[in-house]
Protein backbone atom coordinates (compact mmCIF):
# COMPACT_ATOMS: atom_id res chain seq x y z
CA UNK A 1 0.00 0.00 0.00
CA UNK A 2 1.68 3.29 -1.23
CA UNK A 3 2.05 5.79 1.74
CA UNK A 4 -0.04 8.23 -0.18
CA UNK A 5 -3.08 5.94 0.17
CA UNK A 6 -2.48 5.16 4.25
CA UNK A 7 -2.44 8.92 4.36
CA UNK A 8 -5.48 9.74 2.54
CA UNK A 9 -7.13 6.98 4.67
CA UNK A 10 -6.20 8.43 7.59
CA UNK A 11 -8.59 11.18 6.83
CA UNK A 12 -11.08 9.52 5.56
CA UNK A 13 -14.73 9.57 6.58
CA UNK A 14 -17.53 6.61 6.75
CA UNK A 15 -18.72 6.32 2.77
CA UNK A 16 -21.62 3.92 2.32
CA UNK A 17 -19.61 2.62 -0.78
CA UNK A 18 -16.37 1.80 0.91
CA UNK A 19 -15.62 -1.92 -0.15
CA UNK A 20 -13.98 -2.70 2.83
CA UNK A 21 -15.81 -1.20 5.62
CA UNK A 22 -17.44 -4.36 6.16
CA UNK A 23 -14.43 -6.10 6.70
CA UNK A 24 -13.10 -3.49 8.89
CA UNK A 25 -15.96 -2.93 11.35
CA UNK A 26 -16.09 -6.81 11.72
CA UNK A 27 -12.05 -6.93 12.55
CA UNK A 28 -12.92 -4.27 14.89
CA UNK A 29 -15.59 -6.02 16.20
CA UNK A 30 -13.28 -9.02 16.49
CA UNK A 31 -10.19 -7.24 18.81
CA UNK A 32 -13.18 -5.72 20.72
CA UNK A 33 -14.33 -8.86 21.96
CA UNK A 34 -11.03 -10.36 22.58
CA UNK A 35 -9.43 -7.56 24.48
CA UNK A 36 -12.87 -8.03 26.74
CA UNK A 37 -11.57 -11.80 27.21
CA UNK A 38 -8.06 -10.79 27.80
CA UNK A 39 -7.41 -12.50 24.60
CA UNK A 40 -5.17 -10.02 22.67
CA UNK A 41 -4.96 -6.26 22.91
CA UNK A 42 -4.56 -5.75 19.26
CA UNK A 43 -6.42 -1.72 18.19
CA UNK A 44 -5.21 -1.97 15.22
CA UNK A 45 -8.63 -1.77 13.57
CA UNK A 46 -10.42 -0.60 16.47
CA UNK A 47 -8.13 3.13 16.00
CA UNK A 48 -9.00 2.93 11.95
CA UNK A 49 -12.73 2.54 12.35
CA UNK A 50 -12.55 4.95 15.08
CA UNK A 51 -10.82 7.42 12.95
CA UNK A 52 -13.64 7.05 10.02
CA UNK A 53 -16.38 7.67 12.85
CA UNK A 54 -14.78 10.63 14.10
CA UNK A 55 -13.88 12.11 10.71
CA UNK A 56 -17.69 12.01 9.45
CA UNK A 57 -19.15 13.67 12.64
CA UNK A 58 -18.41 17.59 13.52
CA UNK A 59 -18.58 18.36 16.79
CA UNK A 60 -19.50 22.05 18.09
CA UNK A 61 -17.12 22.93 20.11
CA UNK A 62 -19.65 25.48 21.67
CA UNK A 63 -21.75 23.15 23.19
CA UNK A 64 -24.16 22.75 20.19
CA UNK A 65 -25.58 19.57 18.06
CA UNK A 66 -23.12 17.36 16.56
CA UNK A 67 -23.27 18.10 12.65
CA UNK A 68 -22.85 15.23 10.25
CA UNK A 69 -20.30 15.06 7.27
CA UNK A 70 -21.61 11.76 5.96
CA UNK A 71 -23.50 11.82 2.74
CA UNK A 72 -27.23 10.81 3.10
CA UNK A 73 -26.64 7.25 2.18
CA UNK A 74 -24.21 6.66 4.85
CA UNK A 75 -25.95 8.41 7.67
CA UNK A 76 -29.16 6.15 7.14
CA UNK A 77 -26.82 3.12 6.94
CA UNK A 78 -25.50 4.41 10.45
CA UNK A 79 -28.82 4.97 11.80
CA UNK A 80 -30.05 1.45 10.71
CA UNK A 81 -26.71 -0.16 12.25
CA UNK A 82 -27.37 2.01 15.51
CA UNK A 83 -30.80 1.46 15.58
CA UNK A 84 -29.77 -2.52 15.65
CA UNK A 85 -27.36 -2.20 18.28
CA UNK A 86 -29.06 -0.07 20.89
CA UNK A 87 -32.10 -2.29 20.72
CA UNK A 88 -33.74 -0.52 23.46
CA UNK A 89 -33.43 3.00 22.38
CA UNK A 90 -35.11 5.02 19.82
CA UNK A 91 -33.33 6.92 17.28
CA UNK A 92 -36.03 9.38 16.49
CA UNK A 93 -33.60 12.46 14.46
CA UNK A 94 -30.07 12.69 13.05
CA UNK A 95 -29.16 14.75 16.23
CA UNK A 96 -29.96 11.07 18.37
CA UNK A 97 -28.27 9.32 16.18
CA UNK A 98 -24.73 11.36 16.15
CA UNK A 99 -24.70 11.63 19.72
CA UNK A 100 -25.01 7.97 19.96
CA UNK A 101 -22.01 7.73 17.24
CA UNK A 102 -20.40 10.06 18.98
CA UNK A 103 -19.88 8.52 22.46
CA UNK A 104 -19.39 5.05 20.19
CA UNK A 105 -16.31 6.99 18.37
CA UNK A 106 -15.05 7.75 22.21
CA UNK A 107 -15.18 4.27 23.58
CA UNK A 108 -13.17 3.16 20.31
CA UNK A 109 -10.96 5.72 20.72
CA UNK A 110 -10.27 4.78 24.05
CA UNK A 111 -7.00 3.83 26.12
CA UNK A 112 -8.62 1.00 27.46
CA UNK A 113 -11.71 -0.24 26.29
CA UNK A 114 -11.69 -3.55 29.33
CA UNK A 115 -11.58 -0.85 31.82
CA UNK A 116 -15.79 0.05 30.54
CA UNK A 117 -17.01 -3.95 29.53
CA UNK A 118 -20.67 -2.52 29.09
CA UNK A 119 -20.13 0.32 26.88
CA UNK A 120 -17.42 -1.92 24.98
CA UNK A 121 -20.11 -4.90 24.39
CA UNK A 122 -22.54 -1.73 23.35
CA UNK A 123 -19.04 -0.64 20.47
CA UNK A 124 -18.71 -4.15 19.53
CA UNK A 125 -22.23 -4.78 18.59
CA UNK A 126 -22.27 -1.45 16.89
CA UNK A 127 -19.19 -2.64 14.80
CA UNK A 128 -21.37 -6.27 13.81
CA UNK A 129 -24.08 -4.36 13.48
CA UNK A 130 -22.34 -1.53 10.71
CA UNK A 131 -20.51 -4.37 8.88
CA UNK A 132 -23.88 -5.85 8.54
CA UNK A 133 -25.84 -2.91 7.19
CA UNK A 134 -22.90 -1.71 5.04
CA UNK A 135 -23.37 -5.39 3.40
CA UNK A 136 -27.34 -4.92 2.62
CA UNK A 137 -26.43 -1.63 1.26
CA UNK A 138 -23.92 -3.09 -0.94
CA UNK A 139 -26.02 -5.85 -2.35
CA UNK A 140 -29.09 -3.18 -2.74
CA UNK A 141 -26.53 -1.13 -5.14
CA UNK A 142 -25.91 -4.70 -7.46
CA UNK A 143 -29.53 -5.29 -7.46
CA UNK A 144 -29.88 -2.41 -9.41
CA UNK A 145 -27.89 -4.04 -12.42
CA UNK A 146 -30.32 -6.47 -13.98
CA UNK A 147 -29.18 -9.71 -14.20
CA UNK A 148 -29.85 -12.10 -16.99
CA UNK A 149 -33.39 -12.55 -17.73
CA UNK A 150 -32.95 -16.64 -17.47
CA UNK A 151 -30.32 -16.84 -14.51
CA UNK A 152 -31.93 -17.96 -11.22
CA UNK B 1 -18.66 -24.00 15.41
CA UNK B 2 -18.96 -25.73 12.00
CA UNK B 3 -19.82 -22.14 10.14
CA UNK B 4 -16.15 -21.01 10.99
CA UNK B 5 -14.52 -24.41 9.94
CA UNK B 6 -16.29 -23.98 6.47
CA UNK B 7 -15.65 -20.33 6.65
CA UNK B 8 -11.75 -21.32 6.58
CA UNK B 9 -11.56 -23.92 4.14
CA UNK B 10 -13.52 -21.51 1.64
CA UNK B 11 -10.25 -19.86 2.21
CA UNK B 12 -7.86 -22.07 1.84
CA UNK B 13 -9.65 -23.26 -1.59
CA UNK B 14 -9.93 -19.81 -2.85
CA UNK B 15 -6.03 -19.68 -2.38
CA UNK B 16 -5.33 -22.74 -3.66
CA UNK B 17 -7.06 -21.57 -6.96
CA UNK B 18 -5.14 -18.53 -6.74
CA UNK B 19 -1.95 -20.40 -6.90
CA UNK B 20 -3.27 -21.95 -9.69
CA UNK B 21 -4.04 -19.22 -11.78
CA UNK B 22 -0.53 -17.75 -11.29
CA UNK B 23 0.59 -20.18 -13.76
CA UNK B 24 -1.44 -18.33 -16.12
CA UNK B 25 0.75 -17.27 -19.03
CA UNK B 26 0.04 -13.10 -18.75
CA UNK B 27 0.65 -11.22 -21.68
CA UNK B 28 1.69 -7.97 -19.60
CA UNK B 29 2.21 -7.57 -15.89
CA UNK B 30 -0.60 -5.94 -14.14
CA UNK B 31 -3.08 -9.18 -13.57
CA UNK B 32 -0.22 -10.98 -12.14
CA UNK B 33 0.67 -8.11 -9.80
CA UNK B 34 -3.58 -8.40 -8.93
CA UNK B 35 -3.57 -11.67 -8.22
CA UNK B 36 -0.62 -10.82 -5.76
CA UNK B 37 -2.44 -8.25 -3.92
CA UNK B 38 -6.05 -10.48 -3.93
CA UNK B 39 -3.63 -13.88 -2.66
CA UNK B 40 -2.51 -11.27 0.47
CA UNK B 41 -6.04 -9.99 1.22
CA UNK B 42 -7.33 -13.80 1.24
CA UNK B 43 -4.37 -14.77 3.52
CA UNK B 44 -4.85 -11.59 5.55
CA UNK B 45 -8.69 -12.79 5.83
CA UNK B 46 -7.90 -16.07 7.24
CA UNK B 47 -6.04 -14.74 10.03
CA UNK B 48 -8.59 -12.31 10.77
CA UNK B 49 -10.73 -15.61 11.23
CA UNK B 50 -8.09 -16.65 13.27
CA UNK B 51 -8.54 -14.34 15.75
CA UNK B 52 -12.28 -15.15 16.72
CA UNK B 53 -12.09 -16.44 19.98
CA UNK B 54 -14.08 -20.19 20.55
CA UNK B 55 -16.00 -17.91 23.02
CA UNK B 56 -16.62 -15.21 21.17
CA UNK B 57 -20.76 -14.30 20.89
CA UNK B 58 -22.32 -15.90 18.58
CA UNK B 59 -23.08 -12.38 16.33
CA UNK B 60 -19.55 -11.62 15.93
CA UNK B 61 -18.57 -15.45 14.94
CA UNK B 62 -21.13 -15.41 12.39
CA UNK B 63 -20.81 -11.62 11.13
CA UNK B 64 -16.89 -12.38 11.03
CA UNK B 65 -17.57 -15.55 8.52
CA UNK B 66 -20.45 -13.59 6.64
CA UNK B 67 -17.94 -10.41 5.74
CA UNK B 68 -15.78 -13.43 4.96
CA UNK B 69 -18.55 -15.01 2.59
CA UNK B 70 -19.27 -11.29 1.22
CA UNK B 71 -15.50 -10.62 0.49
CA UNK B 72 -15.83 -13.96 -1.90
CA UNK B 73 -18.91 -12.85 -3.49
CA UNK B 74 -16.85 -9.63 -4.41
CA UNK B 75 -13.33 -11.28 -5.32
CA UNK B 76 -13.48 -14.67 -6.91
CA UNK B 77 -15.38 -12.97 -10.39
CA UNK B 78 -12.27 -10.40 -10.07
CA UNK B 79 -9.99 -13.78 -10.25
CA UNK B 80 -12.48 -14.94 -13.07
CA UNK B 81 -11.95 -11.23 -14.92
CA UNK B 82 -8.39 -11.91 -14.27
CA UNK B 83 -8.43 -15.38 -15.89
CA UNK B 84 -10.02 -14.03 -18.69
CA UNK B 85 -8.06 -11.03 -19.45
CA UNK B 86 -5.53 -13.45 -20.68
CA UNK B 87 -7.99 -14.80 -23.25
CA UNK B 88 -5.91 -14.12 -26.92
CA UNK B 89 -9.58 -12.87 -28.19
CA UNK B 90 -8.36 -9.73 -26.63
CA UNK B 91 -7.06 -6.73 -28.59
CA UNK B 92 -3.92 -6.77 -26.97
CA UNK B 93 -2.36 -4.38 -29.50
CA UNK B 94 -4.70 -1.99 -27.87
CA UNK B 95 -3.68 -2.16 -24.43
CA UNK B 96 -0.52 -0.07 -24.35
CA UNK B 97 -2.30 2.94 -26.10
CA UNK B 98 -5.53 2.29 -23.25
CA UNK B 99 -3.07 1.72 -20.65
CA UNK B 100 -1.41 5.40 -21.59
CA UNK B 101 -5.14 6.85 -21.43
CA UNK B 102 -5.53 5.51 -18.10
CA UNK B 103 -2.04 6.79 -16.84
CA UNK B 104 -2.80 10.33 -18.24
CA UNK B 105 -6.29 10.72 -16.23
CA UNK B 106 -5.59 8.31 -13.11
CA UNK B 107 -2.06 9.31 -12.40
CA UNK B 108 1.02 6.95 -13.65
CA UNK B 109 0.44 4.70 -11.05
CA UNK B 110 -2.17 3.17 -12.73
CA UNK B 111 -2.32 -0.47 -13.39
CA UNK B 112 -4.79 -1.45 -16.26
CA UNK B 113 -6.62 -5.24 -16.76
CA UNK B 114 -8.53 -5.50 -19.56
CA UNK B 115 -10.72 -8.46 -19.94
CA UNK B 116 -13.11 -9.87 -22.27
CA UNK B 117 -16.55 -10.95 -20.37
CA UNK B 118 -19.40 -12.82 -20.90
CA UNK B 119 -22.04 -10.27 -20.55
CA UNK B 120 -23.13 -8.01 -23.20
CA UNK B 121 -22.23 -4.44 -21.84
CA UNK B 122 -18.95 -3.11 -21.21
CA UNK B 123 -18.37 -2.36 -17.21
CA UNK B 124 -15.69 -1.66 -14.71
CA UNK B 125 -15.29 -2.74 -11.23
CA UNK B 126 -15.05 0.23 -9.13
CA UNK B 127 -11.96 0.83 -7.29
CA UNK B 128 -11.28 -1.97 -4.44
CA UNK B 129 -9.57 -1.05 -1.43
CA UNK B 130 -7.34 -4.57 -1.67
CA UNK B 131 -6.79 -3.71 -5.35
CA UNK B 132 -5.37 0.32 -5.34
CA UNK B 133 -4.61 2.23 -8.27
CA UNK B 134 -6.38 -1.09 -10.68
CA UNK B 135 -8.67 0.02 -13.33
CA UNK B 136 -10.73 -3.17 -14.65
CA UNK B 137 -12.45 -2.65 -17.81
CA UNK B 138 -14.78 -5.77 -19.10
CA UNK B 139 -15.65 -5.64 -22.66
CA UNK B 140 -18.17 -7.94 -24.45
CA UNK B 141 -16.13 -11.14 -25.74
CA UNK B 142 -17.82 -10.82 -29.11
CA UNK B 143 -16.68 -7.87 -29.28
CA UNK B 144 -13.40 -8.15 -27.30
CA UNK B 145 -11.09 -7.84 -30.61
CA UNK B 146 -13.00 -5.02 -32.11
CA UNK B 147 -11.27 -1.95 -31.43
CA UNK B 148 -13.91 0.18 -32.74
CA UNK B 149 -15.69 -0.42 -29.56
CA UNK B 150 -12.52 0.82 -27.79
CA UNK B 151 -14.18 4.23 -27.56
CA UNK B 152 -16.63 2.59 -24.66
CA UNK B 153 -13.52 1.70 -22.68
CA UNK B 154 -13.56 5.93 -22.20
CA UNK B 155 -16.87 5.57 -20.47
CA UNK B 156 -15.71 2.98 -18.01
CA UNK B 157 -12.71 5.36 -17.35
CA UNK B 158 -14.74 7.96 -16.48
CA UNK B 159 -16.26 5.81 -13.50
CA UNK B 160 -12.89 5.18 -12.35
CA UNK B 161 -11.96 8.43 -12.69
CA UNK B 162 -15.34 9.63 -10.54
CA UNK B 163 -14.57 7.57 -7.88
CA UNK B 164 -10.90 8.38 -7.44
CA UNK B 165 -11.18 12.15 -8.07
CA UNK B 166 -14.39 11.63 -4.99
CA UNK B 167 -16.23 13.96 -7.77
CA UNK B 168 -20.27 12.35 -6.28
CA UNK B 169 -18.63 14.64 -3.38
CA UNK B 170 -19.36 17.87 -5.69
CA UNK B 171 -23.08 17.09 -5.97
CA UNK B 172 -23.80 15.11 -2.91
CA UNK B 173 -25.75 18.56 -1.36
CA UNK B 174 -26.67 19.82 -4.57
CA UNK B 175 -28.61 16.47 -5.21
CA UNK B 176 -29.92 16.58 -1.45
CA UNK B 177 -31.73 20.01 -2.02
CA UNK B 178 -32.84 19.31 -4.92
CA UNK B 179 -34.68 16.70 -4.00
CA UNK B 180 -36.16 18.03 -1.10
CA UNK B 181 -36.67 21.45 -3.40
CA UNK B 182 -38.60 19.32 -5.66
CA UNK B 183 -40.48 17.62 -2.84
CA UNK B 184 -41.93 20.19 -1.23
CA UNK B 185 -42.65 22.34 -4.62
CA UNK B 186 -44.03 20.45 -7.52
CA UNK B 187 -43.93 16.87 -6.30
CA UNK B 188 -45.58 17.40 -2.86
CA UNK B 189 -49.12 16.40 -4.00
CA UNK B 190 -47.42 12.82 -5.22
CA UNK B 191 -45.59 12.52 -1.69
CA UNK B 192 -48.86 13.83 0.21
CA UNK B 193 -51.02 10.79 -1.16
CA UNK B 194 -48.02 8.32 -0.14
CA UNK B 195 -47.47 10.11 3.03
CA UNK B 196 -50.98 11.41 3.86
CA UNK B 197 -49.53 12.46 7.90
CA UNK B 198 -46.98 14.41 6.48
CA UNK B 199 -46.26 17.72 6.81
CA UNK B 200 -43.37 19.90 4.36
CA UNK B 201 -41.76 21.60 7.58
CA UNK B 202 -40.78 17.19 7.95
CA UNK B 203 -38.90 17.23 4.87
CA UNK B 204 -36.60 19.87 6.83
CA UNK B 205 -36.27 18.46 9.97
CA UNK B 206 -34.05 15.44 10.50
CA UNK B 207 -36.47 12.80 11.37
CA UNK B 208 -34.75 9.76 10.35
CA UNK B 209 -37.94 8.27 9.09
CA UNK B 210 -38.74 10.97 6.76
CA UNK B 211 -35.39 10.80 5.48
CA UNK B 212 -35.62 7.39 4.35
CA UNK B 213 -38.76 8.15 2.58
CA UNK B 214 -36.43 9.63 -0.13
CA UNK B 215 -33.42 7.99 0.34
CA UNK B 216 -33.49 6.15 -2.98
CA UNK B 217 -34.02 9.03 -5.07
CA UNK B 218 -30.87 10.55 -3.65
CA UNK B 219 -29.22 7.42 -4.30
CA UNK B 220 -30.26 7.08 -7.63
CA UNK B 221 -30.14 11.27 -8.81
CA UNK B 222 -26.00 10.87 -7.64
CA UNK B 223 -25.75 7.29 -9.88
CA UNK B 224 -27.33 9.35 -12.95
CA UNK B 225 -25.00 11.90 -12.40
CA UNK B 226 -22.32 9.54 -12.70
CA UNK B 227 -23.43 7.60 -15.59
CA UNK B 228 -24.09 11.23 -17.02
CA UNK B 229 -20.36 12.45 -16.73
CA UNK B 230 -19.15 9.23 -17.91
CA UNK B 231 -20.77 9.23 -21.28
CA UNK B 232 -19.60 13.18 -21.32
CA UNK B 233 -15.89 11.97 -20.31
CA UNK B 234 -16.10 9.33 -23.31
CA UNK B 235 -17.36 11.71 -25.59
CA UNK B 236 -14.29 13.94 -24.50
CA UNK B 237 -12.12 11.47 -24.97
CA UNK B 238 -13.26 9.88 -28.18
CA UNK B 239 -15.46 12.64 -29.98
CA UNK B 240 -17.54 11.41 -32.34
CA UNK B 241 -16.04 7.56 -32.45
CA UNK B 242 -17.92 7.34 -29.22
CA UNK B 243 -20.74 8.26 -30.43
CA UNK B 244 -20.60 5.39 -33.09
CA UNK B 245 -19.74 2.57 -30.64
CA UNK B 246 -22.40 3.73 -28.65
CA UNK B 247 -25.20 3.30 -31.01
CA UNK B 248 -23.34 0.17 -32.36
CA UNK B 249 -23.30 -1.75 -29.12
CA UNK B 250 -26.79 -0.56 -27.69
CA UNK B 251 -29.52 0.41 -29.99
CA UNK B 252 -32.43 -0.06 -30.11
CA UNK B 253 -32.44 -0.99 -26.73
CA UNK B 254 -34.26 -4.19 -25.49
CA UNK B 255 -37.77 -3.61 -24.11
CA UNK B 256 -38.60 -3.01 -20.68
CA UNK B 257 -38.19 -0.87 -17.63
CA UNK B 258 -35.20 1.38 -18.04
CA UNK B 259 -32.74 0.69 -15.18
CA UNK B 260 -33.23 3.28 -12.49
CA UNK B 261 -29.39 3.80 -11.87
CA UNK B 262 -29.22 5.19 -15.54
CA UNK B 263 -31.09 8.02 -17.02
CA UNK B 264 -33.45 6.98 -19.30
CA UNK B 265 -31.96 6.18 -22.81
CA UNK B 266 -34.25 9.63 -24.73
CA UNK B 267 -32.55 11.93 -21.90
CA UNK B 268 -29.18 10.06 -22.07
CA UNK B 269 -28.97 10.56 -25.96
CA UNK B 270 -30.64 14.16 -25.14
CA UNK B 271 -28.03 14.95 -23.22
CA UNK B 272 -25.00 13.39 -25.43
CA UNK B 273 -26.41 15.98 -28.49
CA UNK B 274 -26.41 18.54 -25.75
CA UNK B 275 -22.62 17.75 -24.79
CA UNK B 276 -21.39 16.78 -28.26
CA UNK B 277 -22.50 20.72 -29.60
CA UNK B 278 -20.79 21.86 -26.51
CA UNK B 279 -17.66 19.82 -27.72
CA UNK B 280 -17.62 20.30 -31.03
CA UNK B 281 -18.46 17.18 -31.69
CA UNK B 282 -20.68 16.05 -34.94
CA UNK B 283 -23.59 13.92 -33.73
CA UNK B 284 -24.42 11.05 -36.58
CA UNK B 285 -27.65 11.31 -38.51
CA UNK B 286 -30.46 9.37 -37.08
CA UNK B 287 -28.67 9.00 -34.19
CA UNK B 288 -31.51 10.13 -32.06
CA UNK B 289 -34.20 8.15 -33.82
CA UNK B 290 -32.09 5.19 -33.45
CA UNK B 291 -33.19 4.15 -29.83
CA UNK B 292 -36.43 3.35 -28.61
CA UNK B 293 -38.66 4.59 -25.81
CA UNK B 294 -37.55 2.71 -22.36
CA UNK B 295 -41.14 2.06 -19.80
CA UNK B 296 -40.91 4.18 -17.30
CA UNK B 297 -42.11 2.44 -13.28
CA UNK B 298 -45.67 2.19 -12.50
CA UNK B 299 -45.30 1.50 -8.48
CA UNK B 300 -46.73 4.92 -7.05
CA UNK B 301 -43.38 5.36 -4.52
CA UNK B 302 -41.12 4.22 -7.38
CA UNK B 303 -42.38 6.09 -10.24
CA UNK B 304 -42.35 9.58 -7.86
CA UNK B 305 -38.50 9.28 -6.31
CA UNK B 306 -37.38 8.12 -9.76
CA UNK B 307 -38.65 11.22 -11.62
CA UNK B 308 -37.20 13.33 -8.66
CA UNK B 309 -33.86 11.51 -9.70
CA UNK B 310 -34.45 12.29 -12.90
CA UNK B 311 -35.36 16.00 -12.73
CA UNK B 312 -32.27 16.27 -10.31
CA UNK B 313 -29.61 14.88 -12.26
CA UNK B 314 -31.01 16.63 -15.42
CA UNK B 315 -30.08 19.69 -13.80
CA UNK B 316 -26.74 18.85 -12.99
CA UNK B 317 -25.92 17.87 -16.66
CA UNK B 318 -24.66 21.26 -17.87
CA UNK B 319 -21.73 21.24 -14.83
CA UNK B 320 -21.12 18.12 -15.44
CA UNK B 321 -19.97 18.49 -19.03
CA UNK B 322 -17.62 21.07 -17.73
CA UNK B 323 -16.27 19.00 -15.00
CA UNK B 324 -15.38 15.98 -17.99
CA UNK B 325 -13.97 18.92 -20.23
CA UNK B 326 -12.31 20.73 -17.28
CA UNK B 327 -10.57 17.24 -16.03
CA UNK B 328 -9.36 16.47 -19.82
CA UNK B 329 -7.99 19.51 -20.70
CA UNK B 330 -5.97 19.66 -17.44
CA UNK B 331 -5.04 15.82 -17.96
CA UNK B 332 -3.82 16.95 -21.48
CA UNK B 333 -5.64 14.11 -22.62
CA UNK B 334 -5.11 13.99 -26.44
CA UNK B 335 -8.42 15.12 -28.11
CA UNK B 336 -9.61 14.62 -31.88
CA UNK B 337 -7.70 16.21 -34.40
CA UNK B 338 -9.42 16.68 -37.37
CA UNK B 339 -6.19 16.66 -39.45
CA UNK B 340 -4.80 13.92 -38.04
CA UNK B 341 -8.01 12.01 -38.61
CA UNK B 342 -8.43 12.65 -42.03
CA UNK B 343 -4.80 11.66 -42.71
CA UNK B 344 -5.12 8.46 -41.13
CA UNK B 345 -8.66 7.68 -43.06
CA UNK B 346 -7.08 8.26 -46.34
CA UNK B 347 -4.29 6.12 -45.60
CA UNK B 348 -6.73 3.18 -44.32
CA UNK B 349 -9.12 3.85 -47.29
CA UNK B 350 -6.85 4.77 -50.34
CA UNK B 351 -3.45 2.83 -49.71
CA UNK B 352 -4.50 0.15 -47.18
CA UNK B 353 -1.59 0.76 -44.93
CA UNK B 354 -1.90 1.68 -41.23
CA UNK B 355 -0.48 4.77 -40.20
CA UNK B 356 3.50 5.15 -40.52
CA UNK B 357 3.48 7.70 -37.85
CA UNK B 358 2.81 8.02 -34.13
CA UNK B 359 -0.59 8.96 -33.76
CA UNK B 360 -3.11 9.60 -30.74
CA UNK B 361 -6.09 6.44 -29.88
CA UNK B 362 -8.60 8.93 -30.72
CA UNK B 363 -7.79 9.98 -34.34
CA UNK B 364 -7.23 6.19 -35.05
CA UNK B 365 -10.46 4.96 -33.84
CA UNK B 366 -12.07 8.10 -35.12
CA UNK B 367 -10.49 7.36 -38.71
CA UNK B 368 -11.40 4.12 -38.55
CA UNK B 369 -14.92 4.63 -37.42
CA UNK B 370 -14.94 7.08 -40.61
CA UNK B 371 -13.97 4.51 -42.74
CA UNK B 372 -16.35 1.78 -41.17
CA UNK B 373 -19.15 4.10 -42.24
CA UNK B 374 -17.97 4.49 -45.42
CA UNK B 375 -20.48 2.44 -47.54
CA UNK B 376 -18.29 2.07 -50.96
CA UNK B 377 -15.02 1.17 -48.49
CA UNK B 378 -12.53 -0.64 -51.04
CA UNK B 379 -15.21 -1.87 -53.04
CA UNK B 380 -13.26 -0.52 -56.19
CA UNK B 381 -10.11 -2.85 -55.35
CA UNK B 382 -11.03 -6.32 -56.09
CA UNK B 383 -8.26 -8.02 -53.95
CA UNK B 384 -10.33 -7.01 -51.09
CA UNK B 385 -13.42 -9.25 -51.00
CA UNK B 386 -16.82 -8.13 -49.18
CA UNK B 387 -16.33 -10.69 -46.60
CA UNK B 388 -12.58 -9.66 -45.90
CA UNK B 389 -13.63 -5.72 -45.57
CA UNK B 390 -14.24 -5.61 -41.49
CA UNK B 391 -11.51 -7.84 -40.70
CA UNK B 392 -8.95 -5.89 -42.54
CA UNK B 393 -10.36 -2.71 -41.24
CA UNK B 394 -10.06 -3.89 -37.55
CA UNK B 395 -6.45 -5.15 -39.03
CA UNK B 396 -5.37 -1.31 -40.14
CA UNK B 397 -7.20 0.06 -36.63
CA UNK B 398 -5.12 -2.47 -34.67
CA UNK B 399 -1.88 -2.36 -36.75
CA UNK B 400 -2.30 1.58 -36.32
CA UNK B 401 -2.36 1.27 -32.48
CA UNK B 402 1.51 -1.16 -32.33
CA UNK B 403 2.86 1.44 -34.51
CA UNK B 404 2.00 4.73 -32.62
CA UNK B 405 3.41 2.42 -29.47
CA UNK B 406 6.30 1.56 -31.13
CA UNK B 407 7.00 5.46 -31.74
CA UNK B 408 5.97 6.42 -28.68
CA UNK B 409 8.48 3.43 -26.44
CA UNK B 410 11.07 4.60 -29.34
CA UNK B 411 10.65 8.39 -28.37
CA UNK B 412 10.72 7.32 -24.90
CA UNK B 413 14.23 4.83 -25.06
CA UNK B 414 17.28 7.27 -24.14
Amino acid sequence: MSSELVSSQSNQGLRALDPDLPFLASEAAIDIDNLLSNRSKELTAIRRLASRLNNSIKLDTAGGPPRSLMDPAMLTVLGEAMGEALKNQSLQTVEDLLDEATKIAKVLSSEDLSQSPVESKQARDFCVALSRAVMVYHKSIRDLRPSHPFRR
Amino acid sequence: MSTIVHARKRLNAVLSEIDRLKQSEFPYAHPRDGLELLDGMFKKQQSVLGKVSPSAPANVTHNACSTSLYQLHVYVPILGFILRSTNVRNAFEAYPLLLRLAQSVMGTDTKLIVSSEWEFSPFVYRSMTDLPGFVLIGLPAPESSNPLLIPLAGHELGHSVWETERFSAKFEKQIEDGILGELKGNRWQDYLSLYPQSKKSDLDGTDMFVRSTWLPAYTWALLQSEEIFCDFFGLCLFAESYLHAFAYLISPGTSGQRPLRYPNITRRIAHLVDAAKKMAVSVPPGFKSDFADEIEPVEPATKLLVSIADTVSDSLASNLIRLAQDFAKEKTVPTRNLAQVSDIYDKFRKMIVPTSAQQSLTDILNAGWNCDLEPDLWKNVPQVKPEQRDRILRDLILKSMEVSEVHERTMESP
